[in-house]
């Protein structure tokens, strides 16, 4: 089914389940693993996963079209993301920095962490970046997203995003460079 | 996903557990049901529409139907009235019957029944013809106005009425 067919099918409220049934195959998998990249842990990624679908159930109706759906969800994804990962250093009370020094101990724990020594590292370097930085690099780097989606999921220009993209990059490699004892 | 390797794995059967778990998080039923009642409803409602008019049209078909149900029954009586009318003024026009037979078959009250008759429409004829040189038709002319006719035949003799008849043809005709 097309993003259009899909477009005409939800107006029909007969139709809306099977369309949402439709949306949930095509873009659990890549919503949840754009999810877990960002918030690392599996049942924070789940958790922010099923809001970002309930949410999209209860806006399907408000979709028209003009973006494609997978942008759509990417967008509600990124916000949930965003607002997840907010909410939990306000709780946990911890800075970027303290987080990426705890995050290496972290993720060797975590059984759900399959990642090589570069792997954790690499890891460990995106959690120094701000969350939309974050955001940005791993749709464009992972997702391998073009900028004009990327402007559309984030609210951002595209020239912003070469230009956040590319100090992502920087900051990184700088962050491996430095810690290249590991 | 790009051809980046993945460090994130997830439990078995996750992806199925988790769609599970946002479908019992959507409150479907509701929504299904509330649709469902809906197009119930829609659905009455559209076929009470179509019942009313059903009924319409039953009511006006049926109403055709007795009207001519109607009119098979009462429109043939005064047709064949007017038929046999018909028939019967064609037949009277038609029958060689004349004058003389009708007279010689009528009782007394029904000769002076028809010479009254005939004087009557002979005085009208007097009046819009009062060309007429006959010395009794002089006398009948009216004078002066048309209302003093029937006072003047009342003045005329059975002699003088007849003289006008003997004078005008009907000479045959005997006055018993």
């Amino acid at each position: 089914m097309t993003d259009h067919e899909l477009v005409i099918a939800m107006k029909d409220p007969l139709q809306k389940k099977k369309v949402f049934e439709q949306l949930l195959n095509d873009y659990q998998k890549p919503i949840y693993y754009y999810v877990r990249r960002m918030v690392l842990d599996h049942d924070d990624a789940d958790d922010v996963t099923q809001n970002c679908f309930i949410k999209a159930w209860k806006a399907l109706e408000q979709f028209r079209g003009e973006a494609k759906l997978s942008t759509w969800l990417y967008r509600i994804a990124y916000n949930e993301s965003l607002s997840f990962i907010e909410k939990r250093k306000r709780l946990a009370g911890v800075s970027l920095d303290e987080l990426s020094e705890h995050l290496p101990s972290v993720l060797q724990k975590d059984a759900l962490f399959d990642g090589d020594e570069i792997e954790l590292k690499l890891q460990t370097a995106l959690a120094t970046l701000p969350e939309k930085q974050k955001a940005v690099f791993i749709m464009k780097y992972y997702e391998e997203k073009k900028y004009e989606e990327i402007a559309q999921i984030t609210g951002t220009s595209v020239g912003a995003l070469k230009a956040s993209f590319h100090i992502a990059v920087t900051k990184i490699e700088n962050y491996i460079k430095v810690n290249n004892e590991w | 996903m790009s051809g980046k390797i993945n460090p994130f794995k997830i439990p078995d059967d996750y992806f199925e557990q988790s769609a599970g778990e946002i479908f019992s998080k959507i409150d479907f039923g509701n929504e299904a049901f509330f649709e469902k009642q809906k197009q119930l409803i829609l659905a009455e409602t559209s076929q009470k529409k179509e019942g009313r008019s059903i009924v319409m049209w039953a009511s006006v078909w049926s109403a055709v139907a007795a009207a001519v149900v109607a009119g098979w029954i009462f429109w043939p009586a005064p047709a064949k009235q007017l038929e046999e009318t018909k028939t019967f003024a064609e037949l009277l026009h038609e029958t060689e019957l004349n004058e003389e037979e009708i007279l010689m078959q009528a009782s007394d009250e029904e000769l002076v029944l028809y010479f009254s008759n005939e004087i009557d429409s002979l005085h009208q004829d007097l009046i819009k013809e009062p060309t007429v040189q006959t010395k009794a038709a002089q006398k009948l002319l009216p004078k002066e106005k048309e209302e003093n006719v029937d006072q003047l035949l009342n003045n005329l003799s059975d002699e003088e009425i007849m003289q006008y008849l003997i004078e005008n043809g009907n000479d045959e005709f005997e006055i018993q």
